[in-house]
C-alpha cells in the first residue's frame, strides 16, 4: 500500500464545483478555517445551535461554525439552491452528516490543525485528514501495528499518524466507533481506500466502496459569504 | 483517585484543546464537547499506559472507560488496584 504525492497549487471556486460535480463521484475540498476571521452563528439552524453550546472550547467551536457554513455554501451551490437556510444538516447516531431531502449525497467531515476538510460524495465514503508529523507512541503503538485482512498489502510499511489516518478514515467509512477498531484488524477487504500527502503537509485518507471512483481533490476558494445568506 | 484526576486534568490542560475558559466536568464527554480529537485520544491512551504503567486490555477500551475525566480516573484506579500494572 503506497502513499500517493499529491500538490495542489490552485483553488476551486464556488462557481465550479457543479462541474466538478459533474465529472467525479467524490468531491474532496480542504477549506482554511483561518481565512474566515469571525465565525457567524446565523449560519446555523436551531439544532446546530443547540450542538455548539456542547462544544468547550474555542477551536472546536470555530471550526463547527465554519465548516457547516462552507459545506452550506457548496451544497446550495450543487443542488442550485438560492438560500443557506434551504440546505437542512443533520446527523445520525452514527455521528454521520447527512442532507436532508437529498439522501443521494454523502458527507464526509475531516479536522486537523486550521484545516477542514470536506468530501461530499455520490457513493459512501470514508475520509480522515491529519496534519504530517512523528507520531510517536510507546505503548499505544499497538493498537496500529495490524495488518489487513487483504494478505497482498500490509501496514507495517507505513508510518504511525498514517496507520491512524486509515484506520479514522475506515471508522466513519464503516459507521463504527474508533473506539471498537482500535484494536482490531482493519478489514479492507473489497474496500477502496486511498492515502495521500497533501502538500507535503497533510496526510488523507480515503476509504470506500468497492470499486475505484473517481476523485477529485482540491483547495476551495474562500467563500465570500453573503450576510442575506444568499448565493 | 483524586490525584489520578488531578494528574489526567493537568495533561489535557496542556495536550488538549482547553483553553482558560474551558470548564471541564467529570462526565463531560472529551471527544463530544470539543476537548480532545481522535487522535488526540491515542495519544492520551499512551500517556495512561506509559504514565500508570499499565496495558489496558482491547474489552475496556470503550468510551465509558476512556472518553470522560470520571471515566479514565476509575479505570485506572481499577487498573492499580487490580493487578494490571506492567
Amino acid at each position: 500500500m503506497g502513499i500517493e504525492n499529491l500538490k495542489i497549487k490552485s483553488a476551486i471556486s464556488l462557481e465550479q464545483i457543479p462541474m466538478f460535480w459533474e465529472q467525479n463521484d467524490v468531491l474532496i475540498l480542504m477549506v482554511d478555517l483561518d481565512a474566515y476571521g469571525s465565525q457567524d452563528e446565523d449560519y446555523l439552524d436551531d439544532n446546530e445551535k443547540e450542538h455548539l453550546k456542547g462544544l468547550k472550547t474555542e477551536y472546536f467551536r470555530k471550526r463547527y461554525i465554519i465548516s457547516r457554513m462552507v459545506l452550506k455554501y457548496i451544497l446550495c451551490s450543487l443542488l442550485s439552491e438560492l438560500s443557506l437556510s434551504d440546505i437542512s444538516l443533520y446527523k445520525k447516531e452514527s455521528g454521520r452528516v447527512h442532507v436532508r431531502d437529498h439522501n443521494e449525497l454523502n458527507l464526509c467531515i475531516s479536522y486537523t490543525e486550521n484545516i477542514v476538510v470536506l468530501a461530499i460524495s455520490k457513493i459512501e465514503v470514508g475520509i480522515d485528514v491529519e496534519a504530517r508529523r512523528n507520531l510517536s507512541l510507546k505503548t499505544a503503538s499497538k493498537y496500529l501495528q495490524t495488518k489487513t485482512l487483504d494478505d497482498t498489502r500490509c501496514l507495517k510499511d507505513l508510518d504511525n499518524l498514517t496507520i491512524w489516518t486509515l484506520k479514522e478514515a475506515y471508522c466513519k467509512f464503516s459507521n463504527e466507533s474508533l473506539f471498537s477498531v482500535l484494536n482490531k484488524e482493519l478489514d479492507l477487504n473489497s474496500i477502496f481506500h486511498s492515502i495521500y500527502l497533501i502538500n507535503n503537509k497533510y496526510v488523507l485518507a480515503i476509504v470506500g466502496g468497492s470499486s475505484q471512483h473517481r476523485i477529485n481533490i482540491g483547495c476551495l476558494e474562500k467563500v465570500v459569504c453573503n450576510k442575506k445568506n444568499q448565493v | 483517585m483524586q490525584q489520578i484526576k488531578n494528574d489526567i486534568l493537568d495533561y489535557l490542560k496542556v495536550q488538549s484543546f482547553m483553553d482558560s475558559n474551558t470548564q471541564l466536568n467529570d462526565t463531560d464527554s472529551l471527544t463530544q464537547s470539543g476537548i480532545m480529537d481522535s487522535i488526540g485520544l491515542l495519544e492520551l491512551l499512551d500517556f495512561i499506559s506509559e504514565n500508570y504503567s499499565i496495558e489496558i486490555p482491547e474489552d475496556m477500551l470503550t468510551p465509558e472507560n476512556l472518553d470522560s475525566l470520571q471515566g479514565i480516573t476509575n479505570m485506572i484506579v481499577k487498573m492499580t488496584t487490580d493487578g494490571h500494572e506492567n
